[in-house]
């Protein structure tokens, strides 16, 4: 192998053999810097799934960026077998240092608190390691800690749920069980009893392993040892470890107690999280350099069995008589138990009171601003502001937590703006700010979590990722997040949170692409993500989210009025079916699936859509927005009034919401608040056409034709000619009383239906304006036909009060289930 | 003072002339139709010409396909294709394309291109592209296809 190219890494020479494969020094030659290459055992290469599993869990635990953990680089496969590419270290394994001789205390606890650390960094990712042992640790000769093999770790299904069947690392260990006898009772040593009895385990499994490693850290003696494997299981599930000091008489109390909690046999009892550990580990080193400090100035210590020596002001002063004191000294004495039983109890009491007094409430309501694409490249946008609205949408399923929707942050975007203004203005009580930046192939990450009320971090982090992990960096963030948030969570509620519904990140960024596209809201957009999320569907057949996405940009589609909507429906309905079919609890996709019922006029069909879409996810707006439509449309107008109001409670700076809540005034005939409304929504966002056009609209039924004119004039040069936009001119021209103008614009618009759709509810509308009821009645027979979006609204539009009362209209109404 | 203010509206007048000529002459620059050399087409008819670039037209011959290169919004190229090829509004030409596509009738859209280079470029190396570009910065090595029997410049040519 020496000298062999494998991909692009040059083998130099061999740096070890083990059970789980043998390890070579190698140079990248792409990017000059020399690299550990792990080839894994060829028996376990023989094995398809083991090794897509293997490569799997590898590309998880790659998204582990932290100084305790050693850094996967990447992973590949040389002639069938898989190899694993790490961060390459000048050391020794601990294994190897502990054969050299014992650890000082001020290093076990130096050592330990690193390894608690990286312990940490990796359970908080839902990665457990399964086989923590001296010889997967490695010390760097600056004495750095660093965790190795966590590639071949079962990636955890969900944080603090345990995960299920034989790990890759099990069968490893199975193996080695066979193949090295030499080295099979140190591997099985170190096992928890779960994980003897072959149980479920999680990541209090390396807590356990970790109290292994420690014992012997501490005392180079084994706490679980016996002549054969089968004694060694004995003594881990049945026998309870001697007492460290006993091996090593300094060994502090304390240490004892971390050590012996780590070795708990029911998982319950012992330490529940690594963090959890390295307090203790931490204290423990703080409070013996203060002990140590405090011994360079104090008197020597007495010598062993001297008694102390009573202070003056402990001496009792002479008396004849019987002080207040005394007696209350006398009592205490008398009543010694009792008091103190009374004294704890207070003692309780009180710490009880201050615990609830103190401490600090759940951040219940959070912002994501949109991460700032900081190398400035336009070409990833999508990506930083995908991450932005995946993070979003993983937090929006938490129950618990109000979630600014990503259209009400996105005018942040770039905005120089302190987290804590951000906050007050969002009104939310925690923001979470990032960046990225690409690197060639790879992108820094960085996010911080910023209480508002005294701009507080409470958490920050940093990645260094490929393409290909960002999927579980999302899922990393988020899962952090929702931790520091203080939030109390099921595990189906935090299963909720880090799920995503697909494993191809190629699939993953081709739909963050087509989101990022879809919400421009434009038809250059539009365009672009119809074929960025069939491309994604491609990648990953079986991508809900993607198909979802299809079925948003395809309504889309029916309501910029592209295509007749009786063209689009049979595809919106196909994708938002699928997007169902795979995932019946995505909210978008019920959605979706509401709107098209909407706009189908199965009234009841929609609602039940609606409303399981919101029970699914009642931060999502857009089923707020689109069932406030519905109700509008069916004169429910209070009803309506809520469900905008819900819409505006998640995202207040959402031009989209604002105008639904703008639209309703107007349906309601409120011409003034419809107004005022619309020149609220423009001052969000001046470059909103519909706000312009129903800005118009609002303005000729109150009966300002002028200023409706204009209005009608901006949208049409802001959109670069929309054919709506010029049919809805030329019905204001109509209303103007201004004739001539109106049927040029009725000309343009028959040209145009030579070569683009028009659609035929607006033109209809220019016929009522100009007093042609029999034309106007042809038109909206065709709008039905085409089964166009807007005639929903036809119960309740001013436009058409033209028509009321004709017997074609009515029946028209009475078709669609309007009346 | 009167003289030298006439004087000074004269001079003003006559440098602005001066200065606008070139604009002017810069702004009725035809645009060409071009493709690679080894295109078996020399000549289309206007009629033709829209087909192609409707996307009406797909193939070149039986197995050379027809690749579209517009360029994007604002260039003085697209203006004139959108006018008078396509006789659409700038939102109208999107909404033609996203519906041929959503309906089938054609694989894809024009591909977009963003400067004249780029459009000889793409042309050179792609067989069945065609691109519009200003005719006075046609690249040696494409073919400026005639229109109507017509090549830019000469009296006749549609396309400006």
């Amino acid at each position: 192998m020496i000298g062999k190219t494998v991909s692009h890494y040059r083998i130099l020479d061999t740096l070890g053999k083990g059970g789980m494969g043998v390890v070579y020094k190698a140079e990248d030659s792409r990017l000059g810097r020399i690299v550990a290459v792990k080839f894994v055992p060829p028996s376990l290469a023989a094995d398809r799934t083991s090794v897509e599993r293997f490569q799997r869990e590898a590309r998880a635990a790659s998204a582990l960026n932290h100084p305790n953990i050693c850094t996967l680089f990447d992973i590949g496969e040389a002639e069938g077998q898989p190899f694993l590419v790490m961060e390459h270290l000048e050391g020794a394994t601990l294994h190897d240092r502990l054969g050299s001789g014992p650890l000082s205390m001020d290093e076990v606890l130096d050592l330990a608190i690193q390894i608690a650390d990286g312990l940490d960094a990796a359970h908080s990712a839902g990665i457990v390691h399964r086989d923590i042992k001296p010889a997967n640790v490695f010390v760097t000769t600056r004495g750095q800690v660093k965790i190795m093999d966590f590639g071949l770790a079962k990636v955890s299904r969900l944080s603090g749920q345990a995960s299920t069947g034989q790990s890759l690392m099990a069968t490893a260990a199975m193996e080695d069980l066979i193949t090295s006898p030499g080295s099979t009772v140190g591997t099985v040593a170190f096992m928890s009893p779960e994980q003897a009895r072959g149980e479920d385990i999680d990541s209090r499994t390396d807590l356990f392993s970790f109290g292994v490693v420690l014992y012997e850290m501490a005392t180079q003696v084994m706490p679980f040892r016996g002549d054969s494997i089968a004694l060694t299981f004995v003594s881990i599930l049945e026998r309870d470890p001697v007492p460290p000091s006993r091996h090593r008489l300094e060994l502090s109390p304390e240490l004892e107690r971390i050590i012996l909690k780590a070795l708990e046999k029911n998982r319950e009892m012992r330490y529940q999280t690594a963090s959890e550990m390295r307090s203790d580990l931490k204290r423990l080193r703080r409070d013996s350099d203060s002990r140590r400090s405090a011994s360079t100035v104090a008197l020597p210590p007495p010598p062993t069995g001297a008694r102390p020596v009573a202070s003056p002001a402990a001496t009792t002063p002479p008396s004849s008589g019987v002080s207040s004191a005394e007696y209350l000294v006398t009592a205490v004495t008398r009543y010694r138990r009792r008091v103190l039983v009374g004294a704890a109890v207070l003692l309780m009491g009180i710490l009880a009171v201050l615990y609830f007094a103190l401490r600090e409430p759940a951040l219940d309501s959070i912002a994501v601003l949109p991460f700032t694409n900081a190398g400035g490249d336009p070409g990833n946008e999508y990506l930083s502001d995908g991450l932005t609205e995946s993070i979003i949408n993983s937090l929006s399923q938490i129950p618990k937590l109000a979630v600014r929707s990503f259209a009400s942050v996105v005018y942040l975007k770039n905005k120089d703006i302190s987290p804590e203004e951000a906050g007050n203005k969002l009104k939310v009580r925690a923001i979470l700010t990032g960046r990225v930046v690409r690197h060639g192939d790879a992108y820094d990450i960085s996010a911080e979590l910023i209480e508002v009320r005294g701009d507080r971090q409470i958490w920050g982090n940093k990645y260094t990722v490929k393409a290909a992990d960002l999927l579980a960096t999302q899922e990393q963030i988020s899962r952090q997040i929702t931790e520091k948030l203080r939030i109390e969570l099921t595990g189906a509620e935090m299963a909720q949170v880090t799920r995503h519904t697909t494993q191809d990140s190629e699939a993953y960024q081709l739909y963050l692409q087509g989101r990022h596209e879809w919400n421009q809201r434009t038809l250059e957009g539009l365009q672009l993500a119809i074929d960025l999320f069939q491309q994604a569907i491609q990648k990953d057949p079986r991508y809900a989210l993607a198909y979802a996405g299809q079925a948003d940009a395809y309504a889309q589609l029916a309501d910029f009025n592209v295509l007749p909507a009786r063209e689009v429906f049979p595809k919106l309905r196909e994708a938002a079916a699928r997007a169902l079919e795979l995932d019946d609890r995505l909210a978008e996709a019920h959605t979706s699936l509401a709107w098209l019922k909407f706009h189908e006029w199965d009234w009841s069909g929609a609602e039940n859509e609606f409303k399981r879409a919101i029970e699914l996810n009642s931060g999502y707006p857009t089923a707020h927005v689109w069932y406030g439509e519905y109700l509008t449309a069916l004169s429910r107008f209070d009803q309506a009034a809520t469900e905008m109001k819900a819409a505006f409670d998640t995202s207040p700076m959402l031009p989209v919401v604002n105008l639904a809540l703008a639209e309703r005034w107007y349906y309601a005939r409120q011409y003034p608040q419809a107004i005022e409304q619309c020149q609220k929504t423009l001052a969000l966002d001046q470059d909103f056409v519909p706000a312009n056009s129903l800005l118009a609209r609002a303005y000729l039924q109150q009966g300002s034709q002028a200023q409706a004119l204009a209005e009608f004039q901006k949208a049409l040069d802001a959109s670069g000619g929309d054919t709506n936009d010029l049919a809805a001119q030329g019905y204001a021209f109509a209303a103007a009383h201004r004739e001539g103008d109106a049927r040029k614009v009725l000309e343009e618009l028959k040209q145009r239906s030579q070569q683009t759709y028009v659609q035929p509810l607006r033109i209809a509308a220019i016929h009522v304006a100009l007093g042609e009821k029999e034309q106007a009645l042809d038109r909206l027979q065709s709008a039905f036909d085409d089964r166009s979006v807007g005639l929903v609204f036809l119960k309740v539009d001013p436009v058409f009060d033209g028509l009321r009362g004709d017997p074609r209209f009515t029946s028209l109404l009475q078709r669609m289930g309007l009346q | 003072m009167r003289i030298l203010s006439f004087n000074r509206r004269f001079l003003i007048a006559a440098l602005a002339a001066a200065v606008a000529a070139p604009l002017i002459a810069a702004e009725q620059v035809d645009v060409a139709i071009v493709v690679r050399p080894d295109l078996p087409i020399d000549n289309l008819t206007f009629a033709e010409l829209r087909r192609v670039m409707r996307g009406d037209r797909q193939f070149w011959t039986s197995n050379l396909r027809v690749t579209l290169l517009v360029r994007a919004p604002v260039a003085r190229e697209r203006d004139i294709v959108l006018k008078t090829i396509y006789e659409m509004s700038e939102a109208q030409f999107r909404q033609y394309w996203i519906a041929k596509v959503f309906r089938a009738e054609a694989a894809a859209g024009p591909r977009i291109v963003y400067s004249n280079e780029m459009s000889a470029e793409l042309v050179a190396a792609m067989p069945g592209a065609i691109a519009v570009v200003d005719a006075s910065q046609v690249p040696k090595g494409l073919k400026v296809l005639r229109i109507d029997g017509h090549l830019p410049g000469e009296k006749g040519y549609p396309l400006r």
